[in-house]
């Protein structure tokens, strides 16, 4: 009996002290990690099939690097990440809130000396971000069921639930959505910022009950739509247009935009650090500029790149003279995103 | 009661009543196996029922997409792998709770049947905690774990149940002839138990095979387990592939349950 | 055998599992309570701060309503079935029982799927209406308490049929012969005699869908609206949106003091029974 309980007890001590080494031991298979991958987080369905085309199958055939493409960036799985020292991203598409705000909150790594050719690039790479394109967030509806007059063009609109009654959607963040509801309230595009949150969280209670989804991955904007769900959606002009191509013709109000940067972003300890450096510079190169926003119709910021697009695709860039269009402000997220986001979270849930 | 149904009309009627009911009830409940499968076999570009064509196409895009197989092939590793494991350490466990009285031996046995009663987020969010702590989050390692103690309480169940039907005077008599402890287990107890090690075995794999909500908390993006994707992709994005999924986890199931009722037949001391 | 080898037997074969069910599953449940308290530096923040929190406390109303409500469906659905398979011959019973065994095997992720399809607002059942109808119908089944009620009734209502099945089984037939012969109407034996005597079954059945439906979190998830989010979804939002795992943790505290509390019942009939 006596032996039999220093078994256990030897056992237990044994488990104990393996459990309390295991954090090195198993950290330190890490490290190893083999160095022709990278994993790319970006925002799925058809916006993914255009970067791959446009970029990533060229960055494979370039460099022999196998991309690893995930959906739907999250600034939170971002934070985990970093807080457990598990990352597992390596580039993280990032529009220009989450990026500005990663960037404070430090889960960026900082560019390479040299990556990028400054004196082609239109907007100028911060230490930690690049700028990618200018995207335009607006009113998407299917027009197969909504004639004219019979959607709304703007965010005023779009918060009228007497005139246009039905079923809506909004992202699940607070950047764009609370930037839409001030719009949609009366506040000029010119004075948005500092953002009046309380204001704006106000006049989201007032359609919060006609909400009927916070899409978290961007396809669904446009899926809502397709299958009845919804009969207005927060989308993209992109995403409408490259959905068109696949053949679902949804359309978008170009009346009112929000207009915006979206980054590429290396994640702070990313596995494939020195993968992901070389494949942002790749997707700011002028060709791959052009091929890429050729197809998504978004305004690249490699200035050689401008003049490769075709007639149709200009059509669809964001247009940044048109007054009533509004321009997100990333250093004011920078310092609000991470508060207003859990006050958004929660009040979504309410 | 057939025998003792009494022939009055009012009874007649309640009766007649009593399976209309009933079969309302079983249509309700088998109405998303028979959606789901006739869709699998329709065409990829309509989502409606029943399907206007059958081809075999939404399989064929399931099996080529990586997007896809990768999941599947991960279940399939994390499954096989939980399943010998769960094997290797509730085997001799059952054996232990069923023909032995220790101190503690309530404990134990409460501690590993736990599973079965604290709701499946409360167990993932504690491996979810703990396996951050121990940094392993995200590995096929930590799903593995997370499984083994989610399946171990199926496991002893059908175990223990089998070893109590088992002969111990043929334990004994072999123990009597001299064989050691191990030996006697592996010789006399583990022969016997194959229709048990076989059901407890297919048990614990579609367990694992199926189980969303630990693998949710614990997969990382390249180790997402079917039923993982399968989650993601039924709240983001409205994809027929799914349906082919569905049925083909639902094949699963239906063989799994087949064989055990097979198994069942075969050993009329267990019926 | 005397005690010693006895005991030497059990702890050979019972270790391995001991130990990895206290290092890989006690450790952790350990580890929830730990954070719950701020880890190592001790506090009740989380717990008041929950208190506090007007969404804790609509979620947790909601979860309390939703596992009751689909608790009592799934009962009376399950029942009905019960009483079906009762009266078959045992024959008759082994096939229908396949009717039963079927859903219960299948995931619940298929059913989830299955039900976007079938009560979507383009879904088959308002497709159906329209046509009956002849006016576009469009009611909202999915994405709220209603789509959520039916996915998990649908999901639970085999756990309560095999309970209240063995316990309809075990009542003696010459009862309800004897209650018959005295002239009792369907009706009234089903109230004097039936029920009161399948009760052990119903609490069975009724305890284990509750700690079920406590803990539900796929179907909330994929066939309710935000509003619907059950104490389990809160547990996800905080682990993954927010961050704050130690709200976390104090929600999962909370659902396994909910869920003891349901089981109570169960292993008081338990012990009354042996």
């Amino acid at each position: 009996m006596t032996e039999a309980n220093r078994l256990t007890r030897r056992n237990f001590m044994a488990s104990g002290a393996s459990l309390l080494a295991a954090p090195a031991i198993l950290g330190a298979g890490r490290a190893l990690a083999s160095t022709n991958k990278l994993t790319f987080v970006t925002w799925g369905g058809t916006y993914r099939d255009s970067v791959y085309e446009g970029g990533i199958r060229s960055f494979t055939e370039k460099t022999g690097i196998e991309v690893t493409i995930i959906d739907t960036p999250d600034l939170a799985k971002v934070k985990a990440q970093v807080m457990t020292g598990n990352v597992e991203w390596d580039v993280f598409d990032a529009p220009g809130a989450m990026g500005a705000s990663g960037s404070k909150e430090g889960y960026w790594e900082a560019f390479d000396e040299g990556l990028f050719d400054l004196d082609d690039l239109a907007i100028a790479p911060t230490a930690d971000l690049a700028p990618f394109y200018t995207w335009a967030g607006g009113i998407a509806y299917d027009p197969s069921k909504k004639g004219e007059g019979e959607y709304p063009r703007n965010f005023a609109e779009y918060f009228d639930l007497e005139k246009f009654p039905g079923r809506r959607t909004f992202r699940d963040r607070p950047s764009e959505t609370l930037e839409a509801a001030l719009l949609a309230d009366g506040v000029a595009p010119a004075d948005l910022y500092p953002l009046d949150v309380d204001r704006a969280f106000a006049a989201l209670d007032r359609i919060k009950p006609s909400v009927a989804s916070w899409v978290a991955a961007t396809p669904q904007t446009i899926t809502l739509l397709q299958t009845g769900e919804v009969d207005f959606s927060y989308s993209y002009s992109s995403r409408v247009r490259t959905t068109g191509e696949a053949g679902a013709g949804m359309a978008f109000s170009f009346d009112q935009t929000l207009n915006g940067l979206e980054y590429l972003a290396v994640v702070k300890g990313a596995p494939n650090r020195e993968n992901a450096m070389k494949f942002v510079a790749h997707m700011l190169s002028p060709e791959v500029q052009a091929a890429t926003m050729e197809l998504l119709a978004n305004a690249p910021v490699s200035k050689g790149a401008v003049p490769l697009l075709s007639e149709e695709s200009r059509k669809w860039l964001p247009d940044m003279e048109n007054a009533n269009n509004a321009l997100m402000n990333d250093a004011w997220w920078a310092d609000n995103f991470e508060t207003v986001s859990r006050r958004f979270k929660e009040w979504m849930l309410l | 009661m057939s025998d003792r149904s009494i022939r009055d009309p009012q009874s007649r009627r309640l009766q007649a009543m009593g399976s209309l009911l009933a079969w309302a009830v079983y249509i309700f409940l088998l109405a998303p196996i028979v959606v789901v499968v006739p869709m699998a076999f329709g065409s990829p570009n309509e989502l409606s029922f029943p399907p206007s064509t059958y081809s075999l196409d939404l399989f064929r895009q399931f099996l080529s997409s990586p997007a896809w197989t990768g999941p599947l092939l991960q279940s399939a590793k994390v499954a096989s792998i939980s399943t010998v494991v769960v094997l290797l350490v509730g085997v001799p466990a059952a054996y232990g709770i069923a023909r032995f009285r220790f101190p503690g031996r309530g404990l134990i046995m409460g501690a590993m049947m736990s599973p079965l009663v604290i709701p499946s987020i409360v167990t993932a969010l504690g491996f979810y905690l703990y396996f951050s702590y121990l940094r392993i989050n995200g590995t096929t390692l930590a799903l593995v774990l997370g499984h083994v103690m989610h399946t171990l309480p199926y496991v002893l169940v059908m175990i223990v149940a089998g070893i109590q039907k088992l002969d111990r005077n043929l334990e004994f008599g072999a123990q009597l002839m001299g064989a050691g402890r191990f030996r006697m287990f592996r010789t006399v107890v583990l022969p016997q138990l194959v229709p048990s090690l076989i059901g407890a075995g297919l048990f614990a794999f579609l367990i694992s095979f199926d189980e969303v909500v630990i693998s949710w908390f614990l997969s990382g993006p390249t180790t997402a387990t079917l039923p993982v994707k399968m989650y993601s992709a039924i709240r983001w994005e409205i994809s027929p592939i799914i349906a082919a999924v569905s049925t083909l986890l639902t094949g699963i199931s239906l063989v799994v349950c087949l064989i055990m009722v097979a198994l069942k037949k075969s050993t009329p001391s267990a019926g | 055998m005397n005690r010693a080898a006895e005991l030497r037997g059990a702890v050979a074969f019972v270790t391995p599992a001991t130990l990895i069910t206290l290092s890989i599953l006690a450790a952790p449940l350990l580890y929830i309570f730990y954070t719950s308290f701020g880890g190592p530096d001790f506090s009740f923040r989380a717990y008041s701060d929950l208190l506090g929190s007007a969404l804790f406390r609509r979620t947790l109303s909601t979860t309390l309503i939703i596992a009751l409500s689909a608790s009592a469906l799934s009962l009376v659905l399950g029942y009905v079935i019960a009483l079906h398979l009762a009266r078959q011959t045992p024959r008759r019973r082994s096939l229908y029982m396949v009717l039963v065994l079927l859903p219960f095997w299948t995931s619940v992720l298929v059913k989830c799927y299955a039900f976007t399809v079938i009560l979507g607002r383009s879904g088959m059942v308002n497709e159906f209406l329209t046509w009956v109808s002849g006016s576009q119908v469009q009611l909202a089944l999915i994405l709220n308490r209603i789509g959520v009620l039916i996915g998990m009734t649908n999901y639970l209502t085999p756990f309560v049929v095999f309970p209240v099945l063995a316990s309809l089984m075990a009542i003696d037939d010459s009862v309800y012969r004897a209650a018959s012969v005295m002239g009792a109407k369907p009706v009234r034996i089903f109230r004097t005699v039936t029920l009161p005597l399948s009760l052990p079954g119903i609490i069975a059945g009724l305890s284990s869908v509750l700690v079920m439906a406590l803990g539900f979190f796929i179907v909330p998830a994929l066939l309710g609206g935000p509003r619907d989010a059950m104490l389990s979804n809160l547990v996800d939002f905080y682990t993954r949106e927010t961050l704050d795992w130690s709200m976390a943790a104090a929600v999962g505290v909370l659902l396994l003091g909910m869920v003891v509390l349901a089981i109570a019942p169960l292993s008081v009939l338990r012990r009354k029974q042996s």
